[in-house]
């Protein structure tokens, strides 16, 4: 089974998230209940860096959406970069793009907060 | 049974034990006794022989006998020992300590080897053959008295034996006593060990039984005891785990009831349709799948939709109940496809837990112009085998997944595609757990490998393009399980209709 490795980097109390791995069915728990942790550290200006992210399945989707709501309720929200094209396809198709935005280095995604 | 229960065992061995070590001890004494016996005569030997040297002359006088006793008669008293001395001239038994020999004579033939031996050994000597020691004093001064004697003192090997079989009998009688005790002790011993054996065979079989409430009573701080409570432990967590295969049996019948209420909301029989050849198809990944499809028609209109909860299990196929309901009864109602599922996604919005949505792909087909609406809520676009190019293009245009957002972001994003059927055209819907079915080596069957299918199978129906697609991915996985719910609908434009 494939394994989903997350890395965090606070970068000035932005909390970058490295994803590394597969975001499925398997392994979308973990990466849940990291964001409950920031959420409940209040630490809800997010980056997740997708550079080495290889699959997303539906799972993995929902929880970026079961938990923007509380995030952007705090005055956070999670920006998405680096997408490779497998796993940006995937967000486009299911209209994710339309919720979230998308940068192509953590750099831009920094400066939008 | 009982003969060979952990008791009887027991004595057994503790008896043969105390056997062998008697055997053992009763042997060394033998050799010890008889050693000690041989001693002993030996050196009385020599004291009567001193004695019988010192005192010649009285021995001489045969009038003083009386005296002869009393020197030589504390010697003798066992009988192991006995002496006799011999007038060599004559043959007669002067004195002997077995009193019935005295006054008796040797035989002949035993005087003349008495002699004889005088001849050879005019010395003092000591001579031993095997039935009997004897110590001989043929000495000088001796010989030179008037008349010569002979002492000749006999150590019986008979005697001895008699006196070590008295004690070896003693022996045996305090072996014996020694035995009844052992055989008495290893047999309350056995008691003491097998009253808790036999609690803890009780015990065993009652669990054995089934009564896993059964508490072996036995409450000793020894081996036994911690046995008995490790029994009771494992009976309790037995008891535990047989509560849970319990709850797991009725889950298991929940959910199959749960699948099976599932499966009769698919469409089983499909619409009879004059243009259209459809075949549908689904397997779950787990026993309760989150994908959904149907085929409707109204007046003369088809819609096919091929739906994908997200997240599997009973959640996921409880919202594709909700789902469904909702279709079944909004599409008789709304004839506009943006407008059905506006309303679709705005009902489900108010239902559906954060994080779970649904993909949705749906067509509707004017059957007797072959006119299609096409609308798509970020689910994987709809395969066309366009017969007239002989290629497989993609319809798609664009969505948001439903439950994702019921505000302007969603509406906006909501198109509809228009599209025409003609005779040969083949349209394929499917869910992800087509495209991404996995293989070991982790690789996808991706877009590419299904439209190669439906190029190579375009000629046959719907249902040998479907069997075709299924026996590729079935040999793409090499033997892998699907990940995901697996459902396709192929339909193909028959003869007929104002196009065709």
């Amino acid at each position: 089974m494939a394994n989903l490795d997350i890395r965090p980097e606070d970068k000035n109390g932005v909390m970058i998230l490295h994803l590394k791995g597969f975001l499925d069915a398997y392994t979308f728990q973990d990466f849940e209940n990291r964001l409950s942790e920031l959420i409940g550290e209040n630490k809800v200006k997010i980056v997740v860096a997708m550079d080495e992210l290889d699959y997303i399945s539906s799972a993995g989707l929902g929880v970026f959406m079961s938990k923007i709501g509380e995030i952007r309720s705090r005055g956070g929200d999670i920006k998405l970069t680096q997408l490779n094209t497998k796993v940006f396809k995937v967000f486009e198709l299911l209209g994710f793009t339309k919720l979230f935005q998308t940068f192509d280095n953590i750099q831009e995604a920094l400066e939008s907060f | 049974m009982k003969f060979f229960s952990f008791r009887w065992k027991l004595l057994s061995v503790i008896v043969s034990v105390l056997i062998l070590a008697l055997i053992l001890f009763s042997l060394l004494i033998n050799i010890y006794e008889k050693n000690l016996l041989l001693k002993l005569s030996s050196e009385k030997g020599k004291i009567v022989n001193d004695t019988i040297f010192n005192n010649l002359e009285i021995l001489m006088d045969t009038g003083s006998k009386l005296q002869i006793y009393d020197l030589l008669e504390k010697h003798f008293t066992d009988e192991i020992v006995s002496v006799s001395i011999i007038d060599l001239g004559t043959g007669k038994i002067v004195y002997s300590s077995v009193r019935e020999n005295e006054n008796g004579m040797i035989p002949g033939e035993m005087l003349e080897r008495i002699r004889e031996i005088k001849v050879r050994l005019p010395t003092i000597s000591i001579t031993a053959n095997k039935s009997r020691f004897f110590y001989s004093y043929i000495g000088k001064n001796f010989f030179d008295l008037e008349g010569d004697f002979y002492s000749e003192i006999i150590y019986s090997e008979k005697k001895i034996y008699d006196s070590i079989a008295g004690q070896t009998k003693q022996i045996f009688l305090i072996s014996f006593v020694i035995l009844v005790i052992g055989f008495l002790a290893s047999f309350f011993f056995g008691m003491i060990i097998n009253k808790p054996v036999e609690t803890l065979i009780l015990g065993t079989k009652e669990i054995g039984n089934g009564n896993l409430d059964y508490n072996i009573p036995l409450r000793t701080s020894d081996e036994f005891g911690k046995l008995a409570e490790s029994f009771n432990r494992m009976s309790q967590n037995l008891k535990f785990a047989q509560k849970q295969v319990i709850v797991k049996e009725l889950m298991e019948r929940d959910i199959k009831l749960a699948q099976d209420i599932q499966n009769s909301l698919f469409t089983k029989e499909l619409p009879k349709s004059e243009f259209l050849d459809i075949t549908t198809h689904y397997e779950f990944a787990r026993v309760i799948g989150g994908d959904y499809y149907e085929v409707l028609t109204k007046d003369s209109t088809t819609a096919v939709l091929v739906a994908d909860v997200s997240g599997k299990g009973i959640p996921g196929s409880l919202i594709m109940v909700m789902l469904r309901s909702l279709i079944k009864s909004l599409f008789y109602q709304e004839n506009d496809l943006k407008e059905l599922m506006l309303k679709v996604n705005h009902l489900l919005m108010r239902d559906i837990t954060p994080g779970k949505f649904v993909t949705l792909l749906m067509a509707q087909i004017a059957e007797k112009t072959g006119q299609v609406s096409i609308l798509n809520a970020g689910h994987l676009p709809l395969y066309k085998y366009d017969a007239a190019q002989k290629k497989v293009v993609e319809i798609n245009p664009g969505g948001l997944g439903l439950g994702l957002n019921d505000g302007i972001i969603f509406k906006e994003n909501m198109k509809l595609a228009q599209d025409e059927l003609r005779e040969g055209d083949i349209y394929l819907f499917c869910t992800d757990g087509v495209t991404e079915a996995m293989n070991p080596n982790k690789e996808q069957f991706g877009e590419e490998r299904l439209k190669q299918a439906i190029i190579d199978n375009h000629d046959g129906t719907s249902a040998d393009i479907l069997e075709a697609v299924k026996r590729e991915v079935r040999n793409f996985l090499i033997g892998e399980e699907l990940h995901d719910d697996f459902t396709m609908v192929v339909l193909k434009k028959k003869k007929g209709g104002l196009n065709g």
